[in-house]
């Protein structure tokens, strides 16, 4: 029993890491437009990206699987690209995870974006800074708080993530039984002991990672958002 | 008593009486159903309802239900996918021995919707925790190939999706949710099914049980009493379960 | 050699300016909260569109705000916060193309004194320390036209003269064109040559300080603020103070070195005068000057008296009874007593 738990854990910490790295990537460009934007498509975007906030986890993890299902165009495409299947994979739970995390990271990056925007950015306009310069040596360092901001809550986000990668990972040890499905199994086969255990082993992991990174994230710069 | 002329004490009584005299004057009971059954009795009571039992139904997994009626939840019945819950519950002092009863027995099925192979995973019910799992996995150690390639889901419903939403090819799958799919939607990929003969696994013996702290024990007798009628036994013969006094070779 | 033509709609007004201004060192831009002033300055520097700005001769309404050869100092110019007080000042230096001047960051450091400042982290900076710095960036960027939004508004009045007289000395040192926006008639009085006064989008006065200052005292009832022109004589040890000289006269004055810089320039209030008639009956040292009452006027219930002081110029104001008591009139000696300067 030990042993699956420890590689749930292990899954489940590459799977925040991953997930919360991908999330930077796409993000950092897309916040930067969006902080940038104020046309009538606005509310609407910021909605849409909002939306894995109010949305089950399950309903999520149910419309993946539609999507992933070789019937359907997507599993297809995935399929003739990789020829492996998304559902009950780590690649899959990792594209669920990246859907159910994404507000978690756009809106710590979005927010850093306007308020270099507001303060900084036209400072640096008015002193005679080149737009590169300015981006390159004004607005990316500025931003380090919000990547750690986006980075530690996309990370912790996916530690607990549950309903989703429920629906979706079909509980395969070493790719998709992530701490959390591993906990409901024990509490749903009545073995309370092993459900503590692993819940206070995971307590202490997640509250370590978010000393850790908040701790980094205040020695870049301390900057009050 | 000199308290009954109090005016907020009164108004309090006059509205509780109002709510108590309500319009049907139904007794309220509070079942809590495993997920897989949640269906199958709602289109019970459709066609047979109760009179004088409003029945509320609370689904969730059996192990949910088990502890949240350990940790004093208020229901008056509980009817569990497996025999394990109920005779833990009764052997803890929550539940009434004498109100035993095996409801079904769950019937297994060999599904596999599309002719050609989509993987070589098989998808079945978590056994750890799932009586529907564990005899699957019972019956696919004796007749698949090995190894096998199992997808879990965490109940039979949601094994039964894996294969609906063709991420897996083939799964075992409850009888019961591939006729309650046919009966929704006429669609034929319900029919591709084998029913597994019944000695080639482990029995699925679905009991439930009245719970010791209800209130309203005649009501939960009468619905136990409506569970085991022959009418209600038939028509779940007929939704794709099994009885128990029909099971001869065991 | 600017000529500035803009026409923009905003709230409560239109900002209208049709400007052309000869040869400046120190620009002056006064006018109230909310008259336009700010937007005018970030309409020469680019960041709001503008119909038509002129440079030297050169449009550059079509230029990008960087390409501009201007920078503008915002009012609420913030220091960046991910770098010491050092790297601040060296962010312009090393990321602003283009230098038209020689501005070192050692000299500049040198001359606004912020030796002590330069390892400081931004947050801890007070108030007054930040615009210094802030002035020294905008320094190292290294343009010749520099404007500048309020921008020491934090400094007390004795700091204030002093980083004032700096810029005047960088003008001049330097040849670069400073554009100053301020609310505060004082400041502007002190260190610019050339002033405008904006009001509702408009232009309604421009020319020499000492001109357009005396038209906004008449016009918009303000008590007067009189500038000296000194030469220094020598220090009193004993007293710790400076003995000026007025320049073209002989009269002198005993000053705290506090308020003497190298600018040979001293602001004196209304309020720190008081006139008498006779002579009195005081020691030399106590700041006392002969002059001659040239004007007065009779506004908002005061007097306001112009007095020449061996050929410059004092402004007074005294109330009504004091003028009724004293039977004062024009062409008078009368002794005027400076306080608060020693």
């Amino acid at each position: 029993m030990l042993q699956s738990d420890l590689t749930a854990l292990w899954l489940t910490i590459k799977l925040a890491f991953i997930t919360a790295v991908l999330l930077l990537v796409f993000c950092i460009p897309l916040a930067y437009k969006l902080a940038g934007y104020n046309g009538k498509f606005k509310p609407f975007l910021e909605a849409l990206i909002a939306m894995p906030l109010v949305l089950p986890p399950t309903l999520l993890g149910f419309y993946l699987l539609v999507l992933f299902s070789p019937d359907h165009a997507f599993g297809q495409f995935w399929f003739w690209l990789t020829g492996t299947q998304l559902a009950f994979s780590f690649q899959g739970v990792v594209i669920g995870s990246l859907f159910y995390s994404l507000p978690f990271v756009m809106q710590p990056l979005v927010a850093g974006f306007k308020h270099i925007n507001q303060t900084y950015n036209e400072a640096a306009i008015a002193l005679g800074l080149s737009p590169f310069k300015r981006f390159v040596h004004l607005i990316i360092p500025l931003l380090k708080p919000s990547i750690g901001s986006a980075f530690a809550l996309g990370f912790a986000h996916t530690l607990g993530e549950f309903g989703l990668v429920l629906m979706i990972g079909g509980n395969i040890q070493g790719q998709t039984q992530v701490v959390s499905i591993a906990l409901y199994d024990h509490v749903e086969s009545l073995n309370y002991t092993a459900a503590h255990q692993l819940s206070l082993i995971l307590l202490a992991i997640s509250f370590a990672c978010l000393v850790l990174l908040f701790k980094f994230n205040k020695s870049i710069v301390g900057v009050k958002q | 008593m000199s308290k009954l002329y109090n005016t907020w004490l009164g108004y309090f009584l006059c509205v509780i009486c109002m709510f108590s005299c309500s319009v049907n004057a139904k007794e309220t009971l509070q079942v809590a159903v495993a997920s897989n059954f949640k269906t199958v009795l709602q289109t019970l009571l459709k066609k047979s309802p109760l009179p004088n039992i409003d029945v509320k139904i609370s689904a969730a997994s059996s192990g949910v239900l088990y502890s949240q009626i350990v940790h004093g939840a208020p229901f008056d019945v509980f009817l569990s996918a497996d025999d394990f819950r109920p005779k833990s519950l009764i052997k803890e002092g929550y539940a009434e021995q004498s109100s035993l009863i095996t409801y079904a027995l769950g019937e297994l099925a060999l599904w596999q919707p599309k002719a050609e192979k989509v993987n070589d995973k098989v998808a079945i019910a978590n056994p750890r925790f799932s009586p529907y799992g564990r005899a699957s996995e019972h019956y696919a150690s004796n007749h698949f190939k090995k190894p096998i390639n199992y997808v879990y889901g965490n109940n039979i419903t949601h094994a039964f999706q894996f294969v609906q939403s063709g991420n897996v090819g083939v799964g075992l799958v409850a009888v019961s949710s591939l006729k309650a799919a046919y009966s929704n939607t006429q669609d034929q990929k319900y029919l591709e099914y084998t029913v597994l003969p019944t000695n080639q696994y482990p029995d699925i013996i679905q009991q439930g049980v009245i719970i010791s702290s209800t209130k309203k024990h005649a009501s939960a007798k009468q619905l136990m009493q409506f569970l085991m009628a022959e009418a209600t036994q038939q028509q779940l013969i007929e939704l794709g379960y099994r009885i128990k006094d029909n099971n001869a070779s065991k | 050699m600017i000529k500035l033509s803009l026409f923009k709609a905003l709230n409560n007004f239109d900002l209208d300016i049709n400007l052309e201004l000869e040869s400046f060192n120190v620009l002056g831009v006064y006018g109230p909260s909310g008259s336009g002033k700010s937007t005018l300055l970030r309409c020469i520097s680019g960041l709001e569109p503008a119909k038509s700005v002129h440079i030297n001769n050169q449009p550059v309404h079509e230029l990008p705000s960087d390409k501009r050869g201007i920078t503008l100092q915002l009012q609420s110019c913030p220091l960046f916060p991910h770098l010491d007080v050092a790297g601040n000042l060296a962010f312009t230096q090393k990321h602003c193309g283009n230098k038209q001047t020689s501005l070192t960051l050692q000299y500049v450091v040198k001359t606004l004194e912020l030796q002590d400042l330069l390892n400081r982290d931004v947050q801890s900076l007070s108030g007054g320390e930040r615009q210094r710095v802030v002035f020294a960036r905008t320094l190292l960027a290294g343009q010749k036209f520099i404007m500048l939004d309020e921008p020491f508004s934090a400094l007390d009045w004795s700091l204030r003269f002093k980083t004032l007289t700096k810029l005047n000395e960088l003008a001049v040192k330097f040849n670069i064109k400073f554009i100053i926006v301020s609310h505060s008639l004082k400041e502007l009085l002190f260190c610019c040559d050339t002033l405008i006064q904006l009001d509702k989008g408009k232009v309604i006065n421009q020319g020499a300080s000492a001109h357009v200052a005396k038209a906004i005292y008449a016009n918009d009832r303000q008590t007067p603020l009189s500038l000296i022109n000194y030469d220094v004589v020598k220090f009193d040890e004993d007293y710790g103070l400076y003995q000026l000289q007025l320049q073209q006269s002989e009269q002198p004055l005993f000053v705290l070195p506090a308020l003497v810089d190298s600018s040979n320039k001293l602001i004196i209030e209304s309020e720190q005068m008081s006139l008498s008639a006779l002579k009195p009956e005081q020691t030399t040292h106590s700041n006392v000057l002969k002059s001659v009452l040239t004007q007065a006027e009779l506004i908002n219930n005061k007097w306001q008296l112009t007095l020449n002081v061996d050929g410059q110029t004092l402004y007074c104001l005294a109330s009504r009874r004091v003028w009724d008591k004293n039977d004062f009139k024009v062409g008078d000696v009368l002794y005027t007593t400076i306080s608060n300067l020693e």
